[in-house]
């Protein structure tokens, strides 16, 4: 679950945070569960969900303020547009490309970026991934070919900007 | 031509680089955190009325029922029983008031 939440909201303080919030909802509801779906595939979906209202509630803060997107909100210090998160789990001679990945995954779209990584990262097959979105495998297919397509034009965008910078 | 390969090779190689991806997992007193969360969230919640308190209401409802239904009951038969013995009263005067 952690995993799943520092993966998407690419932060490792809040991604603790959402899995707090998690256990204590996983822990509240578990006697409304129906076994119509297996436990793991509802913690995965109350996860994302909790890690896209975060997502959605971020973006509409940064839309609220026009000074919020250029400084940081406590220490007034220039917020830089571009990501620099790094996953913990990466090894280390990946580290410099995966955190291009991780800056271009945060630039999907939020349904390409969610398929994304838990096929990739969480490496959950096509049709539970279709189950924790409520989706078809199809749908779910044409997300993630789609989300690689976008990946390789933003991939190819930083890559142009590296040579330049 | 030589740009364009570097170019896809690099794409490939950051596309790539989740391969071998070790689970992150979070600070050790997260769960500490979570459990002192989850005891103040219970403590919170508003106490249930004890079965007891529910039980000794429920018989002093019943009792005040009783009671009421008894005295309206009471109530009801002295006012008939003076109804019936007032009419004869009246006519008995009457009839005594002419006869004189």
């Amino acid at each position: 679950m952690f995993n799943t939440a520092v993966s998407l909201v690419q932060d490792h303080g809040i991604a603790e945070d959402i899995a707090q919030e998690v256990f204590i909802t996983v822990y509240k509801s578990i006697l409304s569960f129906n076994e119509r779906s297996s436990m793991s595939t509802w913690i995965y979906r109350i996860t994302v969900n909790k890690c896209l209202d975060h997502l959605r509630a971020q973006k509409r803060q940064k839309r609220t303020g026009i000074f919020s997107q250029l400084f940081h909100k406590d220490t007034g210090e220039e917020v830089r547009g571009v990501t620099t998160f790094e996953h913990p789990g990466i090894q280390l001679e990946r580290k410099e490309n995966a955190r291009y990945l991780f800056e271009a995954i945060n630039a999907l779209p939020e349904n390409q970026k969610t398929v994304f990584v838990l096929a990739h990262i969480e490496e959950i097959p096509q049709k539970e991934i279709a189950e924790i979105l409520n989706l078809s495998v199809k749908a779910v297919e044409s997300l993630l070919q789609r989300g690689k397509a976008n990946l390789r034009k933003k991939l190819s965008a930083i890559y142009d900007r590296r040579k330049t910078e | 031509m030589t740009n364009n390969a570097d170019k896809e090779k690099w794409i490939k190689e950051a596309l790539d680089s989740t391969q071998g991806i070790v689970r992150a997992s979070p600070s050790p007193d997260l769960f500490k955190k979570i459990t002192v969360e989850l005891a103040s969230r219970q403590f919170a919640k508003t106490r249930p009325l004890p079965v007891k308190q529910w039980a000794a209401a429920a018989i002093l409802l019943l009792a005040l029922n009783v009671g009421s239904v008894m005295y309206f009951a009471s109530r009801h038969t002295k006012i008939s029983e003076s109804a019936t013995v007032n009419p004869i009263a009246g006519a008995m005067e009457a009839e005594s008031t002419y006869n004189y």
